[in-house]
């Protein structure tokens, strides 16, 4: 068998590990910008499919079919984000005879219309009350029904564009107008939907796993911590659940997905609030956060991924999921720590973690890679685990402060931050955990920075920055399109301010 | 000399191998991107070229500024990210506060949210929803 990625960066990595476990030949893609990623290292064919922009490239159907039938793949694996949870894909593959890692097109076209989704499962589960508009009077009168404060969603959407929270009728007039243009400009189609806002809710998943006719969960997902609507932090089990109540959300994740007759990997998403949980939306993917589930139950979610597309089934049954102990997540992005704007550019050192057994690192860069600026920020994933809660925060935070990445800003010093922080110490925390962050720094660190600041090695850092430098140079020879101006500009915006 | 390092106030004198924190002579020993401090290590991830300036030490973030009690005033807002210009929430003319947002930038995937960096008047707003725009573009300059 052979298979084609049709993704990029670390998800290609983490997808090859599982192949090479069932002997299946894994192949894959890069653009222009790609060309040297270490990712395609590690594959054994790779196609380039030239192009920049996502738009140009990873987005394209024509060209993921076009590589998969020249290398004579049998299935393609589409990864997260892309073109993951696109029916019309999956569907292109099935014509073409390949076979789609991931749920039937009848699946994927309800998961991924929201207000669908909710109508199906609102026979089963609670949800929050939803509605879709066209104008901005009928937003008005819905939203009076259903009082405020509101949301206002993109029917088609996902990681958070299109979200607007209206608390008055001043609100909605305001947003109803940008709301629908960003669902247009992200997502190609205009239908909203409003629906009740919660206020300071959790966030918790179920992974649920599936082959038509056996569906099984494997225990929920924490994933509170978020900015803009986008996951940072994930931890399994949840603090905020009993034990009941662990056993009434997954059981009903199930019951969804049995409605459905799932058939791969997917996620239920609720939001949790006064114990109470409301069915929110199905992810139909293999998600970013996947690891802390694989940590605690030590099932190879990717392998039963490939199990079920290749028509073997679900190789395991529900007594099979016993989890134990805890594992965090901390998604380490190129971004300011402080301002989360994106930084794209070339890492000078990357040294991970080494030290203990307890630590997995999923990633596709080293010292040297370069972050391209057309892609999304996440340059690695940090999972720790340990017998006990508390356990796996410490191992969390050392290996974290041991994580030298250099010559970009990174997310690592939100994270030491967020597993300082009393809130996320006692379990105590909901989707407002970043907006209310204090960053947390120490002291000898102070006169540290203090005295670094004013080292000669600064201005041989300054220097590099200028343009003339080996890095740029050697940047340079890879980006010698017309995109090369902007590349660098982006990767220096914060040194021009 | 005097920085202002997370608000805190700090006198740095550097001679050769020697260093005065404060008036208090410390240990300290020099490496490529690294310090060493009473016997601990501090290793430099990032270090912004601005005043103020994001440094990165050990993971952890602190804004080391020079010119403490320096206020610069702002003429202009720059995109700090190429990008598309996905909603503009002021217009010219508008009396704005600092830190009020401004418009919302998509770039590598995120919306950004760009907020003003002081209290003034727009005097003109350069860009409209949907437009693209380049690392270091005018998007608004105040009164």
């Amino acid at each position: 068998m052979k298979l084609l990625i049709a993704n990029r960066g670390e998800i290609v990595s983490r997808i090859v590990k599982s192949c090479r476990k069932l002997d299946i030949i894994p192949c894959g893609v890069y653009s222009e910008a790609d060309k040297n990623s270490i990712y395609v290292k590690f594959l054994y064919e790779a196609q380039n499919i030239g192009g920049l922009a996502a738009s140009d490239s990873y987005l394209r159907m024509d060209k993921m079919v076009g590589a998969a039938l020249q290398l004579g793949c049998d299935m393609i694996h589409p990864g997260y984000g892309f073109l993951a949870e696109n029916p019309e894909f999956s569907e292109v593959c099935k014509r073409k005879g390949i076979i789609f890692v991931g749920p039937s097109p009848q699946v994927l076209k309800i998961s991924g219309d929201k207000l669908r989704a909710k109508q199906v499962v609102s026979r089963i589960a609670p949800v929050l009350e939803a509605k879709e508009v066209s104008t901005q009077e009928e937003a008005l009168k819905v939203a009076k029904e259903i009082g405020y404060p509101v949301i206002l969603k993109a029917a088609r959407g996902g990681g958070g564009r299109g979200l607007r929270i209206a608390s008055s009728q001043e609100d909605i007039s305001k947003v109803f107008e940008s709301s629908r243009k960003e669902s247009m400009i992200s997502f190609a189609s205009d239908r909203l939907f409003i629906e009740k806002y919660l206020e300071r809710p959790r966030h918790i998943e179920v992974q649920i796993l599936g082959d038509g006719q056996n569906i099984i969960n494997l225990g929920e997902r924490e994933c509170s911590i978020q900015r803009r609507h986008q996951k940072l932090i994930e931890e399994t089990p949840s603090p905020a659940l009993t034990n009941e109540m662990r056993q009434r959300i997954t059981d009903t994740a199930t019951d969804i997905m049995k409605e459905m007759k799932y058939d791969n990997a997917g996620t239920v998403e609720f939001l949790f609030k006064d114990e109470q949980f409301y069915f929110m939306e199905i992810n139909s993917r293999i998600q970013v956060e996947h690891p802390i589930t694989e940590q605690v139950t030590g099932i190879d979610l990717i392998e039963q991924q490939l199990n079920i597309a290749s028509g073997t089934g679900l190789t395991i049954k529900q007594e099979d999921v016993r989890p134990r102990g805890h594992a965090i997540e901390c998604r380490i992005n190129a971004e300011h720590p402080l301002t989360f704007i994106p930084f794209g550019g070339r890492i000078k050192s990357f040294v991970p973690p080494y030290d203990t057994k307890n630590v997995r690192i999923d990633t596709a860069l080293s010292s040297g890679s370069i972050v391209p600026p057309f892609y999304d920020s996440l340059i690695a994933k940090l999972i720790c685990f340990e017998d006990s809660r508390i356990g796996t925060i410490e191992t969390m935070k050392r290996s974290l402060s041991m994580f030298r990445i250099s010559g970009i800003p990174t997310t690592i010093p939100f994270h030491i931050s967020a597993l300082n922080d009393t809130r996320f110490m006692e379990g105590m925390y909901d989707t407002s955990f970043v907006d209310e962050l204090t960053p947390f720094s120490l002291k000898d660190g102070e006169v540290a920075s203090a005295i670094l600041c004013q080292l000669p090695r600064k201005v041989k850092f300054l220097e590099k920055k200028k343009g003339n430098s080996n890095a740029d140079i050697w940047i340079k020879s890879r980006y010698s399109d017309s995109n090369f101006d902007q590349y660098l500009s982006n990767s220096r915006w914060l040194h021009e301010s | 000399m005097r920085v202002k390092v997370n608000g805190n106030d700090y006198d740095i004198k550097i001679i050769g191998q020697n260093v005065i924190v404060n008036g208090k002579q410390i240990t300290a020993k020099f490496d490529e991107d690294q310090i060493t401090i009473e016997g601990k290590k501090f290793y430099l991830d990032y270090i912004e070229d601005s005043d103020p300036s994001l440094v990165i030490v050990n993971g952890m973030a602190y804004i080391v500024s020079k010119n403490s009690d320096l206020t610069i005033s702002m003429k202009e807002l720059r995109a700090p990210i190429s990008g598309r210009i996905i909603e503009v929430m002021v217009k010219a003319g508008d009396d704005i506060m600092k830190g009020q947002q401004i418009v919302v930038l998509e770039a590598m995937k995120m919306q950004n949210h760009i907020y003003s960096p002081t209290t003034a008047k727009i005097s003109e707003l350069r860009v409209k929803e949907g437009q693209t725009v380049k690392t270091g573009e005018i998007l608004a300059t105040f009164q």
